[in-house]
This record gives C-alpha cells, sequence and structure tokens, in this order.
C-alpha cells in the first residue's frame, strides 16, 4: 500500500518530491511545538496548485489522510503528522497578482509573511497582519490557523484581510469560498474556513485584502513597577477612544531574556514591565495621540514614557519584542509558547494566578502579550528532554490555561486548537456545541481524513459514533 | 422566549411536522425574506442585557434587545456598537446578526461580522449551541458564529449574541457635500485617494449626488479629515453632529434618515470591485431610475432601494442579465425582498441540511436550487 501510493505520488510530484526515508521524514517530526513529535509515513511536497489537486484525488482515491503544513511554525502541533501523509505547501511561493487599485493580491499558500508586505510596499501598501513569525511563516499557515500578531489590535486578525480562498477539498473538489469583490448571499463559508487548523481542505490560491501604509508612525515605551499598573495603563488608554496599532506587554523575565540576548532593545532591565504602544495614521492628530497615552501611563504609574526619536529606534523597540521568543532560547532549550486570552478587566489577576501556579510547579514563565486584546502568551523556558520538568511544564500549562477559562477568556487566540489545546476543548464548550462542530466537519470532510484528530475531540462527535467509528 | 422554549418549540416543529418562524421587531418582515407560512409556530426571542462588563468593552444580551436599547445601555459608560446597521432603531440585534445588515459610516468600516464574538444560536434539530466567546480574539474550534453571522436564520434562531464594544472617540463628525458630475467623473478620484474615513454616496433621483464622511478622533485628525474630503471636490460642504464629547453618531438626524428604510421597499445589495464602481452605478441607474442607491466606496457596494412595485424576483434576474452582459463581476444579496438564487454548490445545501436536516427553518430563504460549482 505505503509502496503504490509512493509511487503515484512520485509519478505527480517527481521523485524528488516525496520524502518515503525515516531520516528524512525525521525533519518534519514535529513543529513548533516542543516535546511532541509523531513521524509522517511519508510526505510529499507539490510544486503546482494542479500537483496539490492530484496528489489530494490520489490521497482519496487510496482513503489515506493527510495534514497539511506550510512553514511548520505553528506552536500548538496543528501540523504534526502521526503515521498518515504530510501534505508540504511551501513550494507554492508565487505572488501570482498584485493589485493596487483594487488593493487586493492573489498568492499561493507558500507564500512568507513578510515577503508579501515587502512585495507590496512599492505599492504604498501593505498586508497588515504580522505574526511575530512573519519573517518566516506563510500566508497559507495564518489562513489555517486565523493569525493574529501585535498590529491585529487595530487591523484586524487574518480573517478580516482574507477575501476569498480557493480551496481543494479532502475529495480532491474544488470550491471558492469567499469572493474577491464582496459579500454574497451564500453562507459565510470563508468565515468558516479561515481558522478550521487544515481540517476542511486545502486552500491553494489566497486573496487578500491589501491597506494603505500610515502616513505617519509613532512608537512609544512606557516602563511600570507592577504589572497591575501597566494592566491599569492599558485599560485607560483602550477607554480613551484611541485605537492604538499596536499595544503590548512585557514582563520583567521577558525584559531580562531580551536585554541578555542579541536582541537587546534598551528596555530598562529593572521594571516590572513595560508597554509597547504604537499609534498610526495620517499625521494628523498622532501628536495628540502620543500625548494622551502618555498621560493615560503616567497616570497609571508609569516611571517613563519614551517616545522613538528615530526610525532606528523604533526598530530597535519592535526587534525586542518580534524576537522576545528568540531571546527565551538563551534560557533553555525549549520553549513552550502559550496562547490564552482573558477578558482585559482580569489581566492583573490571572497574571497573578499564572504566578502562583508558576511558583508552585518551580517553573519559570515569561509573559509576553497582546495586551489590548487580553491575548496572553505565557511562556515557559525548560528542556523536553528531562522527564520530570516536562511533566511539571505540562502540569502548569494544564492549570493555566483552565484559570483563563474560568475568568471568561478563552484558549486559543491566534494560535489555534491544534494537538496541544485539545483536551481544553470540553471544559470551554457543551457537548453539544463540539457536536455541531463535528457536523459542520462532515459537511467538508465526511472520512476525517484531513488533519485527523485536531481542533475537535474525535468522542465529541455525536454522529460519528452513530455512524460508527470510520477511522 | 427564553432559549429553551425555542428549543421546545423547534422540537415539536418537527414533531408535528411543522415550521418555525423566528421574529424579532418585526420589522424586517414586509419583503418576505423570512417564512411567512400562516401555520407557523412564531418564535421570538426575548430581550434585555445578560452581561455588561464596560471595562472589557464587551456585551453579552438576548437577541430580541433593539438596537435602541443597547446603544442607549452603551452610551452610559462612553460606549457604542460600532454600527448603526440600516433599518429601523427598533430592529433587534439578533436580526442584525442574522442578515449582516450593512451599516452606512461605520465606525473604522466595520461590519457586524467584525463585531459579533459569541452566540447562542437554537439549531433546526432543536439542540442549543454556544460558540464563539466573550473576548475579542478566539480561534477555538471551527467558526460558527460567522457561519450564523448573514444566514437569515435558515441554519438556527440567534437568542443570544456577544458583541465587541467600541469606546466613542472624542470627536464625531459627518461632514457632507455635494458632487458635481457622473459617477465616472468622481468614483476614480474616491477609490484612488480615498482618505481613511468611512465615506457614502447618495445617489437619488433628480437630485445631485452628495458626499458624507464620517470624521473621528481627537480634534486636529478630524479637521485633517474634513480637508481630505473636501479636497474630492465636494461643493457645499457643512458639518452635522454633536460637537462636544458626548458624540453620538446614530442619532444625528441626517444619519437616522439615511439609515431609514421605507415601509415595504425592496432592498438589494449588490457588491463589486472597486473599480468597478462606476459601471455598476451606471447600471443599476440605467435599470431602476428611480431607485435611491447608497454607494460605498470603500467596499465598492451599492444598497438599492426601491419600491415594492417590481416583481422582486424579476428585478434579481433583469440585474444579473443586466451585470451578465459586462466584464463587472458582482456578487447581490436580497436583503429584503426576493429569496437568494444560491449558487449553491455540494457545500451550501449540505451545511443547511446538517443544521437543519428537518427544514424546519426559514424554508423559503432556503430555497436552494443546485447548481454546480466546481472548477
Amino acid at each position: 500500500m505505503r509502496d503504490a501510493l509512493l509511487a503515484t505520488l512520485s509519478a505527480i510530484v517527481g521523485p524528488r518530491w516525496v520524502k518515503s526515508r525515516a531520516p528524512e521524514l525525521v525533519a518534519y517530526d514535529a513543529d513548533g511545538l516542543p516535546g511532541y513529535r509523531a513521524l509522517p509515513n511519508l510526505a510529499v511536497f507539490p510544486g503546482t496548485q494542479s500537483e496539490v489537486v492530484a496528489v489530494v484525488k490520489a490521497l482519496a482515491a487510496a482513503g489515506v489522510s493527510f495534514v497539511p503544513r506550510g512553514a511548520g511554525t505553528g506552536l500548538s502541533g496543528g501540523a504534526l503528522a502521526n503515521d498518515v501523509v504530510l501534505l508540504g505547501l511551501n513550494r507554492l511561493t508565487q505572488i501570482l497578482r498584485v493589485d493596487p487599485v483594487n488593493r487586493i493580491a492573489v498568492v499561493e499558500p507558500g507564500v512568507v509573511n513578510a515577503k508579501l508586505s515587502r512585495a507590496v510596499a512599492p505599492y504604498g501598501l501593505q498586508y497588515a497582519p504580522d505574526p511575530s513569525s512573519q519573517s518566516v511563516c506563510t500566508i497559507g499557515g495564518n489562513v489555517a490557523e486565523n493569525a493574529g500578531g501585535p498590529h491585529c489590535l487595530k487591523y484586524g486578525v487574518t480573517l478580516n484581510h482574507v477575501v476569498e480562498c480557493l480551496v481543494v477539498l479532502p475529495d480532491g473538489r474544488f470550491i471558492r469560498a469567499g469572493s474577491a469583490f464582496g459579500e454574497s448571499d451564500e453562507y459565510d463559508v470563508l468565515g468558516l474556513f479561515v481558522g478550521s487548523e487544515g481540517c476542511f481542505g486545502v486552500a491553494t490560491e489566497i486573496t487578500v485584502r491589501l491597506v494603505p501604509l500610515p502616513d505617519s508612525v509613532h512608537t512609544m515605551l512606557a516602563d511600570f513597577p507592577s504589572v497591575n499598573a501597566a494592566a491599569r495603563a492599558v485599560s485607560r488608554i483602550v477607554a480613551t477612544g484611541i485605537v492604538p496599532a499596536a499595544l503590548e506587554m512585557m514582563d520583567n523575565a521577558t525584559i531580562r531574556a531580551v536585554e541578555a540576548s542579541i536582541y537587546a532593545a534598551g528596555y530598562p532591565t529593572d521594571a516590572a514591565a513595560v508597554l509597547l504602544c504604537e499609534v498610526d495614521g495620517i499625521a494628523d492628530g498622532l501628536d495628540e495621540d502620543v500625548a494622551i497615552i502618555r498621560e493615560c501611563c503616567m497616570e497609571s504609574g508609569a516611571r517613563n514614557v519614551l517616545v522613538a526619536s528615530t526610525e532606528a529606534d523604533r526598530v530597535r523597540l519592535w526587534q525586542g519584542r518580534k524576537k522576545a521568543f528568540g531571546a527565551m532560547g538563551r534560557i533553555a532549550p525549549s520553549l513552550v509558547v502559550q496562547d490564552a486570552v482573558v477578558p482585559r478587566t482580569r489581566l492583573p489577576d490571572v497574571l497573578e494566578t499564572i504566578h502562583e501556579i508558576a511558583t508552585r510547579y518551580g517553573v519559570q514563565v515569561c509573559n509576553v502579550f497582546h495586551a489590548g486584546d487580553g491575548n496572553l502568551h505565557p511562556n515557559i523556558p525548560y528542556d523536553a528532554n528531562d522527564a520530570d520538568a516536562s511533566a511539571r511544564v505540562h502540569a502548569a500549562m494544564s492549570e493555566i490555561m483552565l484559570a483563563c477559562i474560568a475568568a471568561g477568556g478563552t484558549i486559543t487566540g491566534e494560535h489555534g486548537v491544534g494537538l496541544d489545546k485539545l483536551p481544553y476543548m470540553e471544559s470551554l464548550f457543551t457537548a453539544e456545541s463540539l457536536s455541531a462542530m463535528c457536523t459542520i466537519r462532515d459537511v467538508f470532510d465526511p472520512d476525517r481524513r484531513a488533519n485527523p484528530g485536531k481542533v475537535v475531540p474525535v468522542h465529541s462527535c455525536k454522529e460519528w459514533h452513530r455512524g460508527g467509528n470510520r477511522a | 422566549m427564553e432559549t429553551s422554549d425555542i428549543s421546545n418549540a423547534i422540537a415539536s416543529a418537527i414533531a408535528s411536522p411543522t415550521v418555525v418562524r423566528a421574529v424579532g421587531s418585526g420589522t424586517w418582515l414586509h419583503g418576505g425574506p423570512v417564512e411567512n407560512d400562516a401555520t407557523a409556530t412564531v418564535v421570538k426571542p426575548r430581550g434585555g442585557v445578560i452581561e455588561y462588563t464596560p471595562g472589557d468593552l464587551v456585551i453579552s444580551v438576548h437577541a430580541g434587545t433593539t438596537l435602541e436599547e443597547l446603544s442607549a445601555t452603551c452610551a452610559v459608560s462612553g460606549q457604542m456598537l460600532a454600527i448603526a446597521p440600516y433599518g429601523s432603531p427598533r430592529s433587534t440585534i439578533g436580526a442584525v446578526v442574522a442578515t449582516a445588515t450593512a451599516a452606512p459610516l461605520a465606525y473604522d468600516d466595520l461590519a457586524i461580522r467584525d463585531l459579533v464574538l459569541g452566540l447562542t444560536v437554537v439549531t433546526g434539530t432543536g439542540d442549543i449551541v454556544r460558540v464563539g466567546g466573550k473576548v475579542v480574539k478566539n480561534v477555538a474550534g471551527f467558526d460558527l458564529v460567522r457561519l450564523n453571522t448573514g444566514a437569515f436564520g435558515t441554519l438556527g434562531v440567534i437568542t443570544e449574541v456577544n458583541l465587541r464594544l467600541h469606546a466613542k472617540p472624542s470627536m464625531d463628525h459627518v461632514v457632507t457635500g455635494t458632487l458635481d458630475g457622473s459617477p465616472w467623473d468622481w468614483v476614480p478620484r474616491l477609490i484612488a485617494n480615498r482618505a481613511p474615513l468611512p465615506m457614502l454616496v447618495r445617489l437619488a433621483p433628480d437630485e445631485p449626488a452628495q458626499l458624507f464622511a464620517r470624521c473621528t478622533g481627537n480634534g486636529a485628525r478630524a479637521s485633517a479629515l474634513r480637508g481630505i474630503m473636501q479636497s474630492y471636490g465636494v461643493r457645499n460642504a457643512f458639518t452635522v453632529g454633536p460637537s462636544d464629547t458626548s458624540s453620538a453618531h446614530e442619532q444625528v438626524p441626517m444619519i437616522a434618515a439615511l439609515r431609514h428604510v421605507p415601509d415595504h421597499a425592496l432592498v438589494l445589495r449588490i457588491r463589486t470591485e472597486l473599480s468597478g464602481g462606476d459601471a455598476m452605478l451606471e447600471h443599476v441607474r440605467k435599470l431602476l431610475p428611480d431607485a435611491t442607491l447608497l454607494y460605498n466606496p470603500s467596499r465598492g457596494s451599492v444598497r438599492v432601494v426601491t419600491d415594492p412595485g417590481h416583481e422582486d424576483d424579476v428585478l434579481v434576474e433583469q440585474i444579473e442579465t443586466q451585470f451578465g452582459r459586462t466584464p463587472v463581476h458582482y456578487s447581490l444579496v436580497a436583503e429584503q425582498g426576493a429569496p437568494p438564487r444560491h449558487d449553491t454548490s455540494h457545500v451550501h445545501a449540505p451545511i443547511k441540511r446538517a443544521f437543519d436536516p428537518h427544514g424546519v427553518l426559514n424554508r423559503r430563504r432556503a430555497t436552494f436550487t443546485p447548481k454546480p460549482y466546481v472548477r
């Protein structure tokens, strides 16, 4: 069976682009989530859209499951292919069309996020969603996870910037979800597809909305003697009616990790927390916004608010934030980057709870997060090869996730459920709600061959059980 | 009615068998997009605030809550639902979500799709499904919130809604004036030079085109935006709206007039590429010289409000024929009038069947005409 599939796939994409030997496959046994490894049965890398279709049809004919994968930077184990076929999309890197008049671009799924923004900048446009991994992550992966980023506070997440996807369903048929020119009277299948984590099919062509580059940008760094004071400042700023382009918080552990690394940004290492705040748009009125935000910070207890005076300063302040995860690599060989969201008013007490949990389990938590959205990233550096440390990290993370749910939040704001968050889905949703999710999955993938075992626990699907376990 | 009552009503309808008609304030029923079967069981979700924490800028309400009630509640804390949709202020939020109705001059060009965080929906099987949540970012599970938004109640009866709110900006003005010439003179200019502000052009029979722009922010920005807007060649410009910090955009009479939908009017939404705006306006104007057109240059959409003398099915067909002869790509939503001609593929009809297997919900809207949509 495996040999026959290998021959079929090789005939479609060429033998060079099908990996079948263990030493080759081991390169794809993990994504950005440490501690989880799973070896694919085969890995296939189509180079054109028609090859993707042919591959998907061949897999359908053979009744074989597959896991779509972009750059493999996902942080929830969503791209792990445990003994099934891994469908790599990172050879599909063409920007097919940029239409500056209609402010759209049509791209293949393997286009790297930052490359798209660079390509459209000469037109005075940008692709706004900017995950921290934007220098390597792909648009296809962003669509699968409904990725966010620091500037999503003002500009919105991936969903708000994707207008159409050409999707190959798991049975090899196409659908066009959304429309390049806007809404239709159909169901919002695009809204459903974005963030479906590869469980509904594979996007082979993605049309994104482009937005004008701002005329002017002001970036500030406020430092605080306590996390509570920084959280208070966030609430005050948001309440003014100003919508900052970004409002990011880093705690002391993160600040020290950044400042000890090659990404040092000049953050005050004695601050309990810093807020990185940016406003952008037309130049008129931005100075007033900066003054109001400064006032909000100082009234909340900030020690200082620094405004970047040059582009180099601005880039430096952002480098510390964007590379914070990388900087934590100095602390330990592995890093769990978690992703939960809580109501903004609950930030101080949830952060306190996280600290208490970390202390109890003897792990170090570095918090760096999108404070304006309440989107937390409690990160734990550890050694994934140390069984005891791994167990403590796992237990601490579980408690943190449950604490976020108890605070009225959710378990993922931008990284997806994948494999890592699967156990919390039943704490978050009722059996009826999970079953409804299974119902919609059945419309697209009745045999559950696309990214099997992810997002919704299989035992939650009552229809699935009624029909017998078809896995 | 409580959510559990609606669930029971749907279960009874399945057993009878009959159909269910979900209503809010009844303000969107004239064109008959929802089930009009006289024997239908009417279900009406209750109104009222469930939970409101101003610090989180999130409110949870029962679906029967009216827009004016919602607006008044949020205004006390200096907050707003960032859209003021077309139709009556007595419309319910459940209906707004179900129809995904557009809004003139929505703050920051937001749509209801961008503001719904979570829903409670009773499906056609009577199951009570809670999807989404109460935080502004949430990608846990499949997005049934978006699927139900704009589904016209064909997949379930919306009974509770969690909404994202915005703090009111310190200034919130609408500048308006007239535009000379034909759409092909000013449409390309509006698209090419679009300022970062929501705009709308009103084209009424025998009246000059009137441009509206919502200028928000601090004083300096609002003033700059006004300047940009006037640079489009707008004549006789003037500003409407409160000038103090208690801005209430949706209460400005001129904007309220824009939102008004005459009784029994036929309402269509047509959308095209931004660059196709002038051609779209030309075609619609030719076909419907008596209609009032509201054109949004940032979305490439036009809202057509016309009298019910037209046979709605015939009109939709005429528009399709008219556009079919041009290279303009478009989409059409019959918001109040003809049921849509679903370009249903192997996906849309199965979605309907999955959540309403007995066909009890909004049957007229869900008239599917199977048509392959595959390449």
